[in-house]
């Protein structure tokens, strides 16, 4: 039926609680953060202690290495992760993306890539982030926000592939005061063309 | 219309030199080559997407005078617009000059359409208005045989849009037949007020297109293909939630093979509510809690269930597959090994925006946690079917020899709904068109 693949060691845990985040006010917010930092040309404050970098590179290679739960804890618990279908995308209660996801719909993606039936995943792709031009500022209402260039390096049965955007992050504390993405919004360089079978977490 | 103009045929299409009886078996094996053969797609693109009907698009797409969109119909880049009167046309994407690509634009609202290469401008109705420096052509010269080629005959149904290359093509009723009981009940989505059609995901596969044909009506492969998301519904949501209507053929849902290469796969009877059934997508307490607000639950209920996937697959040949709740696919073949599909939603302008952004959240659901895994499977399929030569046939035979196959009044063939029979009987079209002697030809 299948080819033998090597189940999880642990199911994805069951999603009981109501997810009570996502209204009007949230997408406003998301929609916000696309306009106010895709095409920002204010100074940029470097990122003076670095620590954004380095939260931003250890999401990426967390995910290279499909290192999952740890990714995840990379994220606000009222997180939204937005994939865009246009280079310019609209509001995103009319338009619908490549993926926008409130924390258990990116909880539904690990779980399924854990099920050892996601076909598109046999055999697993292998991916190499490339993070770069990272840019960082406060927004007008006291939020931190950052903007990376990425490029995606995928291969799979023998294929390899770059996979070019652009990333706009959102950066809070948690309740414990570590940095966290309550949002992040990966701009595929080819979001409006016919979009490959690429089944690994974009 | 505009006046009688004659035909300008094409040249003939060669007698056919491939034995097509011998490639679709009656007992339901198809030969490998119909999807591996360069030469057998190129007579397809002639003899099926320019021999018979072939869906453009949907009206709402063209809503004002002079909007046009730009599509790819068996390969060939068409423009279609709706002129100054309303009518839509369907023009060739090629000045009948010298051949450049005249409008490059995926779509928009324009009277005119300008050659980049030596300025000769067309009409919406692809009648050719001027031609530059003209004093340098002689008394020979015809204009008006040089319009932009269009499509010799455009109908639609509710909505739905229809061309065809071939002059001499049924009407377009006769073509759809009993299919038009499923498009009348699937298309109150879209003749909502206020309803307008939505591109969502649009994908491309390195397989033949007729492989996303067959399993738009197969319900055989949902238990194993879509194992992934089955089980990670399962674990993560409980069941009730996933594929619990399908574990095998003891269900009230069944496959329809209607004629003309249209077949349905009718999943309503087991689902009652789609909004019940459906993942939680994105919003969903919220936007639900806001509607029973607004408008009482008996109302929120109505609006929620024209969120989701309404259950079924209608599928029109070659091209367009209906899924209901106003959604529809559109295949467009690109080579014998490549295939792009392109999706469709609906927004409801007069609905509440609770309901559209729950649509578009659900217009994600399916096309990023499903459609992946059929493509894989079309993937791997090509691959065998192109590699091992020796192996030369396929297999749609489930249900034949069976009890389980009962033609109705109209001529509609029912089967069990993991059985092949909507597969079997559009191969039987697709041998019918392909032995038949046609000629695509555009009006000028």
């Amino acid at each position: 039926m299948c080819s033998p693949v090597s189940l999880p060691a642990a199911a994805t845990p069951r999603s009981t609680d109501p997810v009570l985040y996502v209204d009007d006010a949230r997408y406003a917010r998301l929609w916000s953060l696309w306009k106010q930092v895709s095409t920002r040309d204010t100074a940029a404050q470097i990122d003076p202690e670095g620590d954004i970098t380095r939260l931003l590179c250890r999401e990426a290679r967390l995910m290279d290495e499909r290192q999952y739960d740890a990714w995840l804890s990379i994220f606000a618990s009222e997180c939204l992760y937005w994939i865009p279908r246009n280079a310019e995308p609209g509001d995103p209660r009319i338009e619908s993306g490549i993926y926008l996801d409130d924390r258990r719909r990116l909880t539904d993606r690990v779980a399924l890539s854990r099920t050892g039936y996601l076909h598109a995943q046999i055999p697993a792709s292998r991916t190499r982030r490339m993070l770069s031009n990272i840019e960082c500022w406060t927004l007008d209402d006291g939020s931190l926000a950052a903007r990376a260039n990425i490029v995606i390096w995928e291969h799979r049965k023998g294929i390899t592939r770059a996979h070019p955007a652009m990333q706009v992050y959102e950066i809070v504390r948690d309740p414990a005061g570590a940095m966290v993405l309550a949002a992040k919004i990966v701009s595929l360089l080819d979001c409006d063309a016919p979009q490959g079978n690429y089944a690994f977490l974009l | 219309m505009s006046t009688v103009q004659p035909l300008r045929r094409l040249t003939p299409a060669p007698q056919d030199a491939r034995p097509y009886d011998m490639l679709v078996r009656p007992d339901g094996m198809v030969h490998r080559t119909l999807f591996t053969d360069p030469a057998i797609f190129e007579q397809e693109m002639g003899k099926i997407f320019g021999g018979t009907w072939v869906f453009l698009l949907h009206q709402s797409e063209l809503p004002d005078p002079n909007d046009f969109k730009c599509v790819n119909i068996g390969r060939r880049p068409v423009i279609v617009t709706r002129t100054d009167q309303g009518e839509i046309r369907a023009l060739m994407n090629r000045c009948s000059h010298r051949g450049t690509t005249v409008c490059m634009e995926a779509q928009g609202n324009a009277r005119r359409f300008q050659c980049a290469y030596h300025g000769w401008m067309f009409s919406n109705t692809g009648e050719l208005l001027t031609v530059t420096f003209a004093e340098g052509y002689g008394a020979g010269f015809d204009k008006t045989a040089h319009n932009l080629g269009r499509f010799p005959r455009i109908e639609s149904y509710c909505g739905y849009v229809f061309g065809s290359l071939n002059p001499d093509v049924e009407p377009l009723l006769e073509w759809l037949g009993p299919t038009t009981e499923m498009i009348d009940w699937s298309v109150s989505a879209l003749t909502t007020p206020g309803a307008r059609v939505v591109r969502s995901s649009t994908m491309v596969f390195n397989a033949n297109w007729k492989l996303q044909n067959d399993n738009n009506g197969d319900m055989y492969h949902v238990p194993f293909t879509h194992r992934s998301i089955a089980q990670m519904t399962d674990e993560r949501h409980g069941s009730g939630k996933a594929l619990d209507h399908f574990r095998g053929d003891n269900t009230p849902m069944y496959v329809k093979y209607y004629g003309h290469g249209h077949k349905l796969i009718d999943q309503r009877p087991s689902i009652p509510s789609p909004w019940e059934r459906a993942r939680p997508v994105p919003g969903r307490e919220t936007y639900a809690a806001a509607l029973e607000a607004q408008y009482g639950s008996e109302q929120a209920r109505k609006y929620l269930d024209m969120t989701g996937r309404a259950g079924i697959n209608l599928i029109l040949y070659p091209n367009l597959i209906i899924t209901g709740a106003g959604s529809f696919n559109v295949y467009e073949p690109v080579a014998v090994d490549k295939t792009i599909v392109h999706s469709y939603g609906v927004v409801l302008e007069d609905a509440p925006t609770e309901v559209n952004a729950l649509k578009s959240r659900f217009l994600e659901d399916f096309a990023g946690f499903g459609y992946r895994d059929d493509n894989e499977i079309f993937e791997r399929i090509q691959h065998s079917l192109t590699t091992i030569p020796e192996m030369e046939w396929v297999d749609f035979s489930k249900g034949l020899g069976t009890d389980r196959e009962v033609t109705g009044a109209d001529g509609a063939i029912t089967g069990a709904v993991s059985d092949e029979t909507g597969i079997r009987g559009a191969y039987t079209y697709w041998r019918q068109l392909m032995n038949r002697d046609v000629h695509p030809c555009v009006l000028l």
